[in-house]
């Protein structure tokens, strides 16, 4: 597998995506659970944070979506300033199943195409396609309920590709699955997201998932969340799951660990107060 | 292979109705008591023949479908306001929470005086029975809408409209079919009691004419056309709900969902309650000011007349009467329905052959079997006992049944992993585990038992505050009336609001 050298000057010269200048955030005028924070996404980077539990990585994606006003700063889109709505362009993914459970599958992926009022054959060519990729052949006319929550939570990323947003935000979409589950599904993120271009910004608590999928990690420090280090890979884009078995993959995931383990153990002392 | 458990369930109808049958028929059990099931058949077959039943039930089934369609259309409107204004909502709680064991018959004589003797009156008995199941259970399918599916509206880009149409509604339309079910029940109860109580027409008139001229046969046909008439009813819901295809996500957790309400100093809560006492109070002053006395006496006269009933002491033999009957019903409610509802709930084939039949009860209006108990009982205190603990039994046992149902199975496991007796582990596992809902059930259980015992003592009874209230109308003592209904209400909403707060406290853990 040859790596990819020309990611650090690539990552200067794209145009960027998301800016977020110095953004803070304070819920209720007492729990300060965020920042003052910066971060640049550039157009078509895979960018993980990575952190303690509560230390505000949700946070920082619903401002980043345009879900949470924040307290003080300023988040951009393309150059447009984010406030309140969510942006025409964004994708966001939820750690909770986020399925409807009254459609079927097939109509579940293609909600937001309808509302967006594309026409029929695009969105049946689209949400076809999309049931193919995602592994969800035959399940069309299912329901939710009858998925595993490994399958609920496909409907739901598929959802949100079909869209094409140019930019995806994931709040720990794999969280409820097993170790091995989230492997593959990291490889079909992957695939996605060489596929469409898009960046991406994820949210995890897995260091192994971080380490797989991102071009960059930014990791956050116990609350008020700030990056206290960001990682670069320097991984080809075309890379799948199987970099967990090299030994760079190793140096990654330890180097990440260095970083959080003092974090880790605040956050864990804070709640155990 | 195993019977399915609705194969069971229909087995043990069927021979519960051929047993009844053969007791009948060999005289076990008095036909002044009880008709034969084939008579019941038969008496309604040649009932149907007649224009004059005809007459009485198209008049019934009209009146409850207006009801049922008002009820479940503002009550969905008003549980949906309610959920906006958190505030009014926390001040109304205790109210809308006591609002079944307020003896809603006496609103009867007010009903007529605004818009006169006819079925309108009817209807809006109906109506006003229906109504708050319909807001309950509209705010608790909106509490429980998980908040990343509107978190996914928004994410598309819908506006607020789009929003409360494709994501709200259906999210929370397996709690509104619930409350349509049960606006159904109620409807028809409203409908079909206050003809049976206060009616020249309609069937529940038909019903008590049957009863007072001992026409046992008839009443029991009649009866037997109330049960077919709930049964397709309720059967219609239940297709419609199950073509709709509205289920609850597989995934959604239901007891954590619930809606906790804020913390707000002991000085706004205070305020929000006086606030709604003063509306109450100013309510009451207009709605006299239009009818008159002869309908609703002021709070000022109403007061008067209660401190001088107040001062008798034949008044407080009536009360100790009351209270007498409230707490054995109650004792035979709670503690029967928890037993039935634990073994139910831990008794996974019991459960699902014998729950459903505690549904369908559930939304019977029993005041048509008022009849029945009191072929059975006499006239007196037991039948208002049994009357107040068949009401209270059924929610108690069904809220039981559920939470022992959903204990979580790894507790269970943790139970036998720590080799806990059966005993040791219904002390430390399940009494602790299920007490949240068992204070829920008490609190519904408690309401609806109350209801139950006002409403035997309203009509075959010649003692208690149910009995009083019946002679008030009877001789158009409104502000006697008043007082006791006031009376009653005070000692429900605080009761309520002491189990409402524990109920709370509880859930919060």
């Amino acid at each position: 597998m040859k790596t990819n050298p020309a990611s650090m000057a690539q990552a200067i010269e794209t145009p960027v995506a998301v800016a977020v200048k110095d953004v803070k955030h304070v819920y209720g005028g007492v729990v300060h659970a965020l920042g003052p924070i910066n971060l640049e996404l550039h157009q078509g980077e895979f960018f993980t944070t990575i952190g303690p539990s509560g230390c505000g990585k949700t946070t920082l994606m619903d401002i980043v979506a345009g879900l949470t006003v924040p307290t003080d700063g300023e988040v951009t889109f393309e150059g447009n300033p984010v406030r309140g709505a969510v942006p025409e362009g964004v994708g966001i993914v939820f750690q909770d199943d986020a399925s409807f459970p009254w459609l079927t599958v097939w109509d579940n992926i293609a909600f937001g195409l309808r509302r967006q009022g594309v026409d029929a054959a695009e969105i049946k060519r689209r949400v076809d396609y999309a049931i193919d990729f995602m592994g969800l052949k035959g399940f069309g006319n299912a329901r939710p309920s009858q998925l595993s929550g490994g399958m609920r939570q496909r409907v739901c990323i598929a959802r949100t590709f079909v869209m094409e947003p140019r930019l995806i935000l994931l709040d720990e979409p794999f969280g409820a699955l097993d170790q091995q589950t989230r492997f593959l599904m990291g490889d079909e993120l992957l695939r996605l997201w060489r596929e469409t271009g898009a960046t991406v910004l994820l949210i995890t608590h897995s260091l192994d998932e971080a380490a797989l999928l991102s071009d960059r990690i930014g990791i956050m420090s116990a609350r008020p969340g700030n990056f206290i280090d960001i990682v670069e890979t320097n991984w080809p884009s075309d890379r799948d799951s199987r970099l967990a078995s090299g030994e760079a993959f190793g140096k990654v995931t330890s180097r990440l660990w260095d970083s959080l383990r003092g974090e880790s153990m605040k956050a864990m002392g804070e709640s155990g107060k | 292979m195993r019977a399915s458990s609705t194969t069971i369930r229909t087995a043990l109808l069927v021979s519960a109705v051929l047993l009844l049958e053969a007791l009948c028929r060999a005289g076990v059990i008095s036909p002044l008591q009880l008709t034969a099931p084939s008579k019941m058949v038969t008496t309604l077959i040649g009932l149907m023949g007649e224009a004059q039943f005809w007459g009485h039930a198209i008049k019934t089934v009209r009146n409850i479908f207006v009801a049922i369609v008002l009820a479940a259309v503002l009550g969905f409107l008003i549980g949906l306001l309610l959920y906006r204004l958190p505030r009014l909502r926390r001040a109304t709680e205790p109210i809308i929470a006591s609002y079944y064991a307020l003896p809603f018959f006496v609103l009867y004589p007010l009903a007529i005086v605004i818009v006169g003797m006819n079925d309108i009156s009817i209807v809006i008995m109906g109506f006003a029975y229906a109504l708050v199941a319909m807001i309950t259970n509209t705010l608790s399918g909106l509490d429980r809408i998980p908040p990343v599916l509107s978190k996914t509206g928004r994410s598309f880009r819908m506006g607020r409209l789009q929003t409360a149409v494709l994501i709200q509604l259906p999210a929370a339309a397996p709690y509104l079919f619930t409350g349509l079910k049960l606006v159904l029940g109620y409807g028809m109860a409203g409908v079909i009691g206050s003809e049976f109580i206060l009616s020249t027409s309609g069937i529940g008139y038909s019903i008590a004419f049957a009863y007072e001229g001992f026409e046992s046969e008839r009443m029991y046909g009649l009866l037997l056309f109330v049960i077919l008439m709930v049964t397709i009813l309720l059967t219609g819901v239940q297709i419609f709900e199950k073509r709709s295809q509205f289920t609850a996500g597989a995934s959604w957790n239901v007891s954590t969902a619930r809606k906790i309400t804020g913390d707000e100093s002991l000085v706004t809560r205070v305020g929000e309650v006086a606030l709604v006492v003063v509306c109450f109070f100013a309510i009451w002053q207009g709605l006299h000011y239009v009818v008159g006395s002869e309908a609703l006496t002021s709070p000022m006269e109403t007061w008067d007349r209660a401190r001088t009933l107040f001062a008798t002491e034949s008044f407080w033999g009536h009360v100790s009467e009351t209270l007498r009957a409230l707490g054995i019903a109650l004792i035979i409610a709670i503690f029967g329905g928890a037993a039935i509802g634990m073994f139910l709930g831990f008794n996974r084939r019991a459960g699902e052959i014998f729950a459903p039949m505690f549904v369908a009860l559930q939304s019977t209006p029993k005041v048509t079997l008022y009849p029945v108990m009191l072929l059975f009982f006499g006239l007196g205190f037991a039948a208002k006992v049994a009357f107040g603990a068949i009401h209270g039994i059924i929610p108690m046992t069904l809220i039981t049944y559920n939470a022992t149902r959903s204990i979580n199975p790894t507790l269970i496991r943790t139970a036998k992993g720590m080799r806990l007796s059966l005993p040791q582990t219904f002390l430390t596992i399940f009494v602790p585990a299920t007490i949240p809902e068992l204070v829920t059930a008490t609190r519904l259980s408690f309401s609806i038992t109350f209801l139950g015992v006002m409403i035997g003592e309203m009509f075959a009874s010649v003692r208690g505050l149910g009995h009083l209230i019946m002679g008030g109308i009877e001789v158009n003592d409104v502000s006697m009336m008043i007082s006791i209904t006031v009376l009653i209400g005070v000692f429900a909403i605080s009761i309520n609001g002491l189990l409402l707060s524990l109920d709370n406290r509880l859930h919060r853990r």
